[in-house]
């Protein structure tokens, strides 16, 4: 019966993550700290495999399609395999209080950073109807599905910033369980100059690197428990591809709306489980 | 700084496939041997060694074998590493990007063998 419920817990996250954009370690965390009550460094290794079972299932997907860029992924790894690795040893030292409350910190941040792009996705799909563009996707007319290598390049601005910002990445990704794009997309995009879709789907390779650093640390440290973690990869392997197909054909507006009062709620329950209230 | 467009090669979707094929087929067949075998609970799934985890996949044993599949599971990314090395340096023919790759390969590498110093 556990084995069967962490199996739903990774079908669900790894299905409303394709469809919201997100790593699955975001709902995995909650689930396996309130509902199952595991130690939360318990639930931050199953979770680290769960992202590395997203990137993987989601690369699998897209490898065909050829659209992260891996030099730019590389680059950036160098800083955020390194952040990881800093963040898996730290996790193993810090009181777990503080680490559902910078939990707790980044999911409310995961929160306001949905509601911020709903909106913005609302407003750019409002001008395309009033201007007769029914596409409400920004992020596809940012790509052009028929890409040629020579001319497909862009000017990558502030890489410095860039590779410490992902570093940075990597030690939260380290220390929660997160795949981390919820930093670097908005890093590549605003601050680099890098294509939305581009630096979505290079974030994922990276995520999954990023996640197998500090996976195999947790792991051979006995972190990482093969009977509560198998059933929630596998789920989440699932979820994931399934998720991804479904995200083609519906639209996830109202999905967000509802996640973002969700996410609130698991920050408050984090923030009290960190604060011993 | 200019970076021109490369993606990772075709084969890579190839190798990708089956590696992550094996380790699901070894962590799902790992699971149901183990539900079959009345496993119920957690906390005796713990890593014990990998000359051990490989004996015991070899022997059929559940957890091992899920053990198995989920250092498989972490090693796919680990290996689209390696492959954007061998690509960068016979593809792109790009030594620094290669150099790149190979720092970021020596990190995890590094990082593996982390545990082991405590």
């Amino acid at each position: 019966m556990t084995a069967f419920l962490l199996f739903l817990t990774g079908l669900l996250a790894g299905s409303f993550g394709a469809l919201l954009g997100l790593g699955g370690g975001i709902i995995v965390i909650p689930v396996l700290t309130m509902l199952f009550h595991l130690p939360i460094q318990t639930a931050v290794g199953v979770s680290l495999v769960g992202v590395v079972a997203t990137s993987t299932g989601a690369a699998i997907i897209h490898i065909r399609g050829g659209k992260a860029d891996l030099k730019l992924g590389m680059l950036m790894e160098l800083g955020t395999t390194l952040g990881a690795i800093i963040g898996a040893v730290i996790a193993g030292i810090v009181n777990p209080r503080i680490l559902y409350l910078l939990y707790s910190c980044l999911v409310a941040y995961n929160a306001y950073s949905m509601y911020r792009t709903n909106v913005r996705y609302e407003a750019a799909a409002s001008t395309d109807r009033a201007s007769g563009d029914e596409s409400p996707a920004v992020a596809d007319r940012l790509w052009d599905p028929e890409e040629n290598r020579d001319l497909f390049s862009y000017k990558v601005k502030n890489v410095p910033w860039g590779v410490s910002l992902s570093t940075l990445a990597g030690v939260i990704s380290g220390l929660l369980g997160v795949g981390g794009g919820i930093i670097k997309i908005p890093v590549m995009y605003l601050m680099m100059g890098v294509p939305l879709k581009v630096a979505t789907v290079t974030s994922n390779l990276m995520i999954g690197i990023t996640a197998a650093a500090s996976g195999f640390i947790y792991f051979l440290y006995g972190r990482i428990d093969a009977v509560v973690a198998v059933p929630v990869a596998l789920g989440v392997f699932i979820g994931a591809l399934a998720g991804a197909w479904v995200n083609t054909r519906i639209s996830t507006g109202a999905l967000k709306k509802i996640f973002v009062i969700v996410f609130i709620y698991i920050a408050i329950a984090m923030a009290r489980k960190g604060l011993g209230v | 700084m200019r970076i021109n467009f490369v993606s990772e090669h075709r084969m890579m979707g190839t190798v990708l496939r089956l590696v992550a094929g094996i380790s699901i087929i070894l962590m799902a067949a790992g699971m149901v041997m183990y539900l079959a075998g009345g496993g119920a609970g957690t906390g005796n799934g713990a890593f014990v060694g990998m000359s051990e985890t490989l004996a015991g996949a070899m022997a059929l044993e559940p957890v091992p074998m899920m053990t198995l599949g989920l250092v498989i599971l972490l090693f796919t990314p680990v290996l689209r590493v390696m492959g954007a090395l061998f690509s960068f340096l016979f593809a792109e023919k790009d030594p620094m990007y290669a150099l790149i790759s190979l720092g970021v390969l020596i990190i995890l590498v590094v990082g593996m063998f982390l545990p082991s110093f405590k």
